[in-house]
């Protein structure tokens, strides 16, 4: 195992008593794509500081590649460190040409090389002609495209992505990270994504690093964290998704939309046990036998080939369900539904990791 | 929010704009048609000078003064004409007061009580100015390292002797361009081309200030330099020690440099005989004694007695040229001091 | 011309399509006034004077021309490095004193150079206190390298007008925020490197702006040449017009100077080229500053005390003994308080119509970007190249013509009596001849903040429905609050140290400490003069450190 970078135990806080980062471990394997999530405040900007080299900690230690570059007392810093950075506003050198920013990190490279390298760099961004133009000659996707190059031209151990994205529209963000994601293969280069993004989040990474408070509370791949996501947190923050509350009884919980089977190897504490469970729209189906739950429409979403129904239960309770757009219902109908989940996720009524079925 | 908020500010722009010129207009209308006033155009800036308020005092007429420099006053004279507010015009040079009258800008005066105060070369010839102080610009020397006998005359400071012992005012300055004008009306343009190049032959430090000179002959940077009197009565009045006095220079030739204040009444002066009952005042000898006495000078007028400190200095031959004519040369000797290098 | 649906006006002409707008026709108008006297002076040439340029050259016109280039590189070169200097070193690192520097160090702007001049002279020239000191410690032969010359003038001029570099540069950086360089330093670049490289070459325009506004002063300026006995062109024409009586000869060397300053403008904007150096409308985090501890904190702290000791804290100890001692001998300024307010009255006027017409003139060139409006806003900057009395003559000029045709023939209509001079007696013709002298200052400042505001926000604003006026009144004037705030501050000060032209244009009864400063120190009464000296600065300092409160919130 080696790890392109590691964090044993980072903490930082920027007024005394208010930590930003709270005990942070993490390990990314080189190659691999690793992405911030959390909800705004939540300390991911920060932890990239730190790893560039831009903050120094308060506790722990930072390691690039078995080199220890950060802990208290003790900061390598930036232009040391071979870490490439790439902002939200791109951050560009107005004053420069194309060629001239993509160059700027080669300055100990030998004039043959840095040419090379140049070129190399244009082609992979897609941006061959454009060398001589002037940032505030060319589109804002095409500057994101230059920074990029400009931070992989001196092949950093790792680059990181500061909301890379956030700036373009919608179009040219689906894009962009499509193509950017080719390049990071193709480079082979460990990369640590910041994005308050979920679906940016979702798609990049290879592992994703869910942080609130200061602290990850869960570090897996994509899908382990949209399917078994371990707290209450997560759950919610990760997808959409609505709670509701269920019983445990022998073998099943019973909820409202039915009745779920359900085992598990560490058993809670015997049946009546109180808990709440996630319920995700895509799991929810139409039906028309009469052993569905109604539900009355109350409000609809058009999310184009599908579309977001807001439903209320009998109990006033509500939740979304995604059905095809074909099906189209009017707000006030009621409807039958199932509930139908291929990963349980419970969670007892207070707020403690969850137990997972298997 | 914005829009009004600028909006207002412009507003009170506008309106703060039309108040102020608004005043002014006001001030300037009627502060000039006061009764019993007389407006005087000054360049003489030695603070506050009793003899002034004793003409009040005397008279009852107030005196109003706007201070600039010879040439400043002289602009706005020109530029102001027939409407100028100015009824006595004051200058501390014969050369400006020659270039006002020459302009137009000073009017004839006919009293007889002023041709019999103030001797005929220290006036007009057409009485259109009348001298009231009369200042000697002459070598000054540093009393420890210097003697009285090594000293001669102006041109003879060219002698290498002197070399990097002098200390000259730059000749950008009124009172040295009308030395040069004198020198020059004495003897000729040649000749005092020759006693400029010795001067610099001898590297002078160049200080743009008499009283500086002074106080740097005193300190030693250099031993003798020349200078108006007045300045050094005035630091001899506060430290009777200080080490350097005067040298009447030229007394077997030609006599000592001499300039003067002088007054004279404009052309369109609203308030004439005000301004004439000014410059009698002052040519008498009891105001002459005052103006004189204030800032260390001799008085125009022979019957008023002069300072003390002026007069341990003794009597001197002055140079009695016709010291408005000499300033006719005034362009020409700025144009010799830059040929000989004199800057 | 050609009318078009909407209400403006194409002018098809000869030359250019310029689109008169509002604006624009406020610009053209504004810019023509402020022309007025400049090409007073330039008529001059109408008038032949042969001769005296043909004694100049022959006697020392190579030598003035060259010593102007040298005094201008002197203080283009200082001013440029202390003041970006400084301005680095307090944005960028933190050490003890440095929130009390960043906003002291803009303090010796109060301070006019004629005063800083004699009070230094007085200090350290041959005969002054540490000199004597000095000869009496090492012996008689004991000499320091005289101040009157070329390293004493540019001395001088640096330490008087640096702020105007270092303010601009405190803003460019805080503007620029801490992304470029820290990308700068991922690529590789040691703090300082990245600083040069890339901070510093964004940060040109208003590096630039500075320095010009310095150089010009530095040509404008006859007082401090004079005390120092340097010989420049300004002086020339001094020595032109009062020694040899010739003010058509003066007014042609004048003209001379409108030359340097064009020079001055035309080398500044070529050098900009094809890049352009806006920054994306800076949000996120500001600069983290790096920590300075031990012996380099030291040195930083050094670094501001050798700055502000002499420029502002020795003088003002200066005068405040001299006022002293004036105090205690009993001779006192007259009517303190009237003269204090005239001067704060006429600079407030000054002030709110100079940056008034500095935003019209900056916004209408950036509305419409034409080369005739753009170089119409630069013409009317060239004013500050000028000495006071050449412009004050300038103003004169015309304006008494005026009087003494127009406006008496219309005031005997109306008042039915004769009336005084209206324009030439009264304030009028001096604020004009200030805002001729220091539109630049405003001009410089707003346009220098305009830039860093990138035209994306104006095409927001506009497709939110937002007109010209209104774009200007809710986007840019908010966003411009530090620079104009800036402006305000500079133009104030400096007309409330102006001299020459007060002198000459002021209205009968209208005295200022400037003039009251002049009249002492004509005639060597140093001493005297500390007291309204002393409260040109105080008066000075107020403004400037209110402009910084405002603008640190800003």
């Amino acid at each position: 195992m080696n790890p392109a970078l590691s964090l044993h135990q980072i903490s930082k806080s920027f007024q005394p008593g208010v930590p930003v980062l709270r005990d942070i471990s993490l390990q990314v394997e080189i190659g691999s794509v690793v992405c911030l999530l959390g909800p705004s405040g939540c300390g991911k900007t920060t932890l990239l500081r730190l790893v560039a080299g831009f903050e120094e900690p308060d506790a722990g230690e930072i390691y690039l590649i078995k080199r220890l570059v950060s802990r208290p007392g003790l900061v390598v810093p930036p232009e040391q460190r071979h870490v490439g950075m790439v902002f939200q506003d791109y951050a560009l050198f107005p004053h420069m040409t194309v060629s001239q920013n993509i160059q700027f990190g080669l300055f100990r490279w030998p004039a043959a090389w840095r040419r090379t390298r140049l070129t190399e760099m244009l082609r992979l961004v897609g941006l061959e002609g454009m060398a001589e133009r002037y940032p505030h000659e060319i589109s804002g996707g095409q500057q994101q495209r230059v920074a990029l190059a400009r931070a992989l031209a001196p092949a950093p151990q790792l680059l990181l992505l500061d909301e890379p994205f956030s700036n373009l529209d919608v179009h040219l963000r689906q894009q962009l990270r499509e193509e950017v994601q080719a390049i990071l293969v193709q480079a082979g280069i460990t990369t640590i994504l910041v994005t308050h993004d979920q679906e940016e989040a979702l798609s990049f990474a290879d592992t994703l690093a869910v942080i609130d408070q200061g602290q990850v509370v869960q570090y897996a791949p994509p899908d382990e964290v949209v399917r078994r996501p371990r707290t209450r947190f997560v759950a919610q923050f990760i997808g959409l998704g609505h709670f509701l509350r269920g019983e445990i009884h022998e073998a099943c919980i019973t909820t409202e939309l039915g009745e779920v089977p359900y085992t598990s190897a560490r058993s809670l504490t015997g049946n009546g046990r109180q808990v709440d469970l996630l319920v995700r729209p895509e799991h929810v189906q139409l039906c028309n036998t009469p052993h569905g739950t109604p539900v009355q429409v109350v409000h609809i979403s058009f999310r184009g080939a599908r579309q977001l129904y807001t439903l209320r239960l009998p109990s006033g309770v509500t939740f979304c369900a995604l059905f095809p757009s074909a099906i189209s219902l009017r707000s006030g109908e009621v409807v039958r539904v199932t509930w139908q989940p291929a990963d349980l996720v419970v969670f007892p009524r207070q707020d403690t990791p969850a137990i997972q079925a298997d | 929010m914005c829009l009004r908020h600028m909006f207002r500010q412009k507003v009170i722009l506008v309106l703060a704009v039309v108040a102020a010129l608004g005043v002014e207009v006001v001030l300037t209308t009627t502060l000039a048609t006061a009764a019993e006033v007389v407006v005087v155009y000054t360049a003489r800036h030695y603070g506050k000078e009793p003899v002034f308020e004793a003409f009040t005092k005397q008279t009852g007429i107030e005196m109003q003064s706007f201070d600039g420099s010879p040439p400043e006053l002289f602009e706005r004279l020109r530029a102001e004409g027939d409407k100028t507010p100015a009824d006595v015009l004051i200058s501390v040079d014969a050369g400006d007061l020659w270039n006002a009258a020459q302009a137009g800008l000073l009017a004839k005066i006919d009293s007889a009580e002023l041709q019999a105060n103030i001797p005929a070369h220290l006036r007009d010839a057409e009485n259109r100015w009348f001298a009231l102080t009369v200042r000697a610009r002459t070598i000054m020397y540093n009393t420890r390292k210097v003697r009285p006998e090594e000293l001669s005359t102006y041109e003879a400071l060219g002698d290498p002797k002197w070399k990097n012992r002098l200390c000259l005012r730059p000749s950008n300055h009124v009172y040295n361009q009308s030395l040069l004008a004198t020198m020059i009306k004495r003897f000729g343009e040649t000749k005092v081309e020759a006693i400029v190049q010795g001067w610099v032959a001898n590297n002078p430090t160049l200080i743009n200030s008499d009283s500086r000179i002074l106080e740097s002959i005193a300190a030693g940077e250099c031993d003798v330099g020349i200078t108006n009197s007045y300045y050094l009565g005035r630091l001899l009045a506060k430290d009777p020690e200080f080490p350097v006095a005067p040298f009447w220079a030229n007394q077997q030739s030609t006599g000592t440099h001499v300039n003067i204040s002088g007054a004279g009444v404009t052309a369109h002066a609203k308030h004439r005989a005000n301004a004439i009952k000014l410059i009698e005042f002052l040519s008498r000898p009891e105001a002459q004694q005052g103006i004189a006495q204030s800032n260390f000078e001799y008085p125009a007028n022979p019957q008023a007695p002069v300072h003390p400190i002026l007069a341990k200095w003794g009597a001197f031959k002055q140079d009695d040229i016709d010291v408005a004519a000499a300033s006719e040369l005034q362009a020409a000797a700025v144009k010799l001091a830059d040929r000989a290098g004199y800057k | 011309m050609v009318r078009s649906e909407t209400h403006q006006t194409y002018v098809v002409g000869p030359l250019v399509k310029t689109r008169l707008s509002g604006w624009t026709l406020a610009a053209l108008v504004i810019t023509g006034l402020l022309m007025v006297p400049i090409v007073a002076v330039l008529s001059s040439f109408l008038t032949p004077a042969g001769e005296m340029w043909s004694h100049l050259w022959r006697t020392q016109l190579v030598e003035l021309i060259t010593n102007t280039v040298l005094l201008l590189a002197g203080v283009g070169g200082g001013t440029l490095v202390v003041g970006t200097g400084l301005a680095w070193l307090v944005v960028y690192h933190h050490f003890p004193g440095r929130a009390f520097f960043e906003w002291a160090l803009i303090l010796p702007l109060a301070i006019p150079a004629y005063v800083l001049g004699f009070v230094f002279l007085g200090l350290f020239d041959f005969a002054g206190p540490l000199q004597t000191f000095l000869r009496a410690t090492f012996g008689q032969g004991f000499r320091l390298p005289t101040l009157r010359s070329y390293g004493g003038v540019t001395l001088m001029m640096t330490l008087v007008f640096y702020p105007y570099v270092y303010l601009l540069a405190r803003s460019a950086f805080r503007g620029q925020g801490a992304t470029t360089l820290e990308i700068a330093r991922s690529l590789g670049r040691s703090p300082l490197r990245a600083f040069l490289m890339v901070t510093l070459p964004i940060a040109r325009p208003a590096l630039m702006a500075g320095v010009a506004l310095a150089m010009m002063e530095a040509l404008a300026d006859f007082g401090t040449v004079a005390t120092f006995g340097y010989r420049t062109l300004t002086e020339a024409i001094y020595r032109v017009w009062y020694g040899m009586f010739d003010r058509t000869a003066a007014t042609q060397l004048a003209s001379g100077l409108l030359c340097f300053a064009l020079g001055l403008l035309l080398v500044e904007r070529i050098s900009r080229g094809r890049a352009r150096f806006t920054e994306t409308y800076h949000r996120g985090a500001g600069v983290t500053p790096t920590v300075l501890r031990g012996g380099r904190a030291a040195l930083a702290v050094s670094a501001c005390l050798a700055v502000l000791g002499p420029g502002f804290l020795l003088p003002v100890g200066q005068l405040g003994l001299w006022t002293l001692k004036t105090f205690q001998t009993g001779q006192f300024a007259p009517a303190f308080g009237a003269l204090l307010l005239n001067t704060l009255y006429l600079a407030g006027l000054a002030t709110g119509l100079a940056c008034l017409m500095a935003v019209v003139l900056a916004y209408a060139s950036r509305l419409h970007p034409s080369p005739s409006v753009r170089w119409s806003a630069q013409c009317a900057a060239l004013g500050y190249a000028l000495p006071g009395s050449v412009i004050a003559v300038g103003v004169l000029l015309p304006l008494a013509w005026l009087d003494h045709t127009v406006v008496v023939a219309l005031l005997e209509r109306v008042l039915g009596r004769s009336g005084g001079l209206l324009l030439t007696g009264s304030a009028v013709g001096l604020i004009f001849a200030y805002l001729v002298r220091f539109l630049a200052v405003s001009l410089q400042t707003v346009d220098a903040s305009l830039t860093n505001i990138p035209p994306s926000l104006d095409d927001a604003a506009r497709s939110l429905g937002a007109s010209g006026s209104r774009v200007l009144r809710c986007v840019h004037l908010p966003l411009m609050r530090r620079g104009l705030l800036t402006a305000l501050i500079l133009v104030f000060v400096e007309v409330m140290k102006e001299m020459p032209a007060t002198l000459l244009l002021r209205p009968f009864g209208l005295n200022t400490l400037a003039v009251e400063v002049w009249k002492r120190t004509s005639e060597a009464m140093w001493q005297e003069a500390a007291v309204p000296a002393l409260a040109i600065v105080a008066a000075g300092i107020l403004p400037v450190l209110l402009a910084v409160r405002l603008s640190a919130r800003g």
